[in-house]
């Protein structure tokens, strides 16, 4: 599996999905700069990541000026011919901003930015970056953010649901899974507990928590951030851990 | 070509959570100003452009706010111009 990391002049999550992937035994992974005009040829990619981070500092607002990047028009091309494009954190804020994905990340409902181990249940199995989970089952990723309310108004928030666009949503944990999903798990106060979205053709993934901070075993807490590598990997065909 | 200085005022959209604009009143209402409401939080951008007539900078100005400075999504966004000397 060929992975492109885009690197945006703030992002600071590049490594880690680098290291992620290349722990998974998923490689190779070729780091491609913002102002380039391309990704490199000798790496047509299959996968295109945009990173969390602080892309331009969040001026504006943010991933708005990183979505105006030279390299944006390459990533825009990659989605469009069906390839597999992942944002986490900024890099779903700057999927947001570029039009790739619906919806907007507001300031998290307690103004705070928030650090922490959270919960997320899968609501779709069934795409490339989630077919080694089960349906329903529960996750957990750290989120880092300080803009994570994912918006949208009434009417397509409702349309967003019902198209089943919704692939990840903040849920209790897996020992109280019984209370279920939903806002009132919103660590940040997203809409419906909103923490993932795919597009319609569901190739383009957005989501705010860090399934790369999620990997290395006795790093941190938890490496459930593999089964979403493994996901990716099965895709493709290369198998990551089931190998 | 003319040249005009604009002043973009971005604000958040009626309906789009303003928990920026809640902070802040909740904070100017315990400081006793209880007739202070509806606090919005936004930003103000002033450039200068060049064109050719009224018109036009307006209707470079529409553009750059459509396509940069404001997400039409949660935002709305006026602006004043005035020709420079």
């Amino acid at each position: 599996m060929r992975t492109a990391v885009v690197v945006f002049p703030g992002s600071n999550c590049d490594r880690d999905v680098e290291r992620a992937i290349l722990d998974m035994g998923l490689g190779p992974v070729d780091m491609v700069w913002h102002d380039e005009e391309g990704f490199h040829e000798h790496n047509g990619p299959e996968l295109v990541v945009l990173p969390g981070g602080f892309s331009y500092g969040d001026y504006l607002r943010s991933g708005a000026l990183a979505a105006k990047s030279r390299i944006m028009k390459a990533v825009r091309a990659h989605a469009e011919g069906g390839g597999l494009l992942l944002g986490i954190c900024n890099g779903f804020q700057i999927l947001t901003e570029a039009g790739l994905l619906p919806g907007a990340l507001l300031p998290n409902a307690n103004l705070r930015f928030i650090c922490a181990p959270c919960h997320i249940r899968v609501e779709r199995s069934d795409t490339p970056f989630t077919k080694s989970f089960k349906d329903g089952q529960i996750v957990q990723f750290p989120i880092a953010h300080h803009e994570g309310l994912y918006f949208l108004p009434p009417d397509e928030l409702a349309a967003l649901e019902s198209r089943g666009h919704v692939v990840f949503r903040y849920s209790a944990p897996k020992s109280a899974a019984s209370a279920g999903a939903g806002e009132k798990f919103s660590p940040n106060g997203s809409l419906n507990g909103i923490a993932g979205v795919i597009n319609e053709r569901g190739n383009v993934l957005g989501l705010m928590p860090h399934p790369e901070r999620a990997t290395l075993k006795n790093l941190i807490r938890g490496a459930d951030g593999r089964i979403f590598w493994n996901s990716v990997g099965e895709h493709f065909g290369v198998w990551g851990d089931k190998k | 070509m003319n040249r005009y200085r604009v002043d973009v005022t971005v604000l958040p959209k009626d309906g789009v959570l303003d928990i920026q604009g809640k902070a802040v009143e909740r904070t100017l209402k315990q400081s006793g100003y209880e007739s202070v409401g509806d606090v919005r939080v936004g930003r103000y951008i002033r450039f200068v452009v060049e064109a050719g007539g009224e018109t036009e900078a307006a209707n470079i100005v529409n553009s750059v706010s459509d396509d940069l400075l404001a997400n039409g999504l949660i935002e709305s966004y006026a602006y004043k111009m005035e020709e420079l000397p």
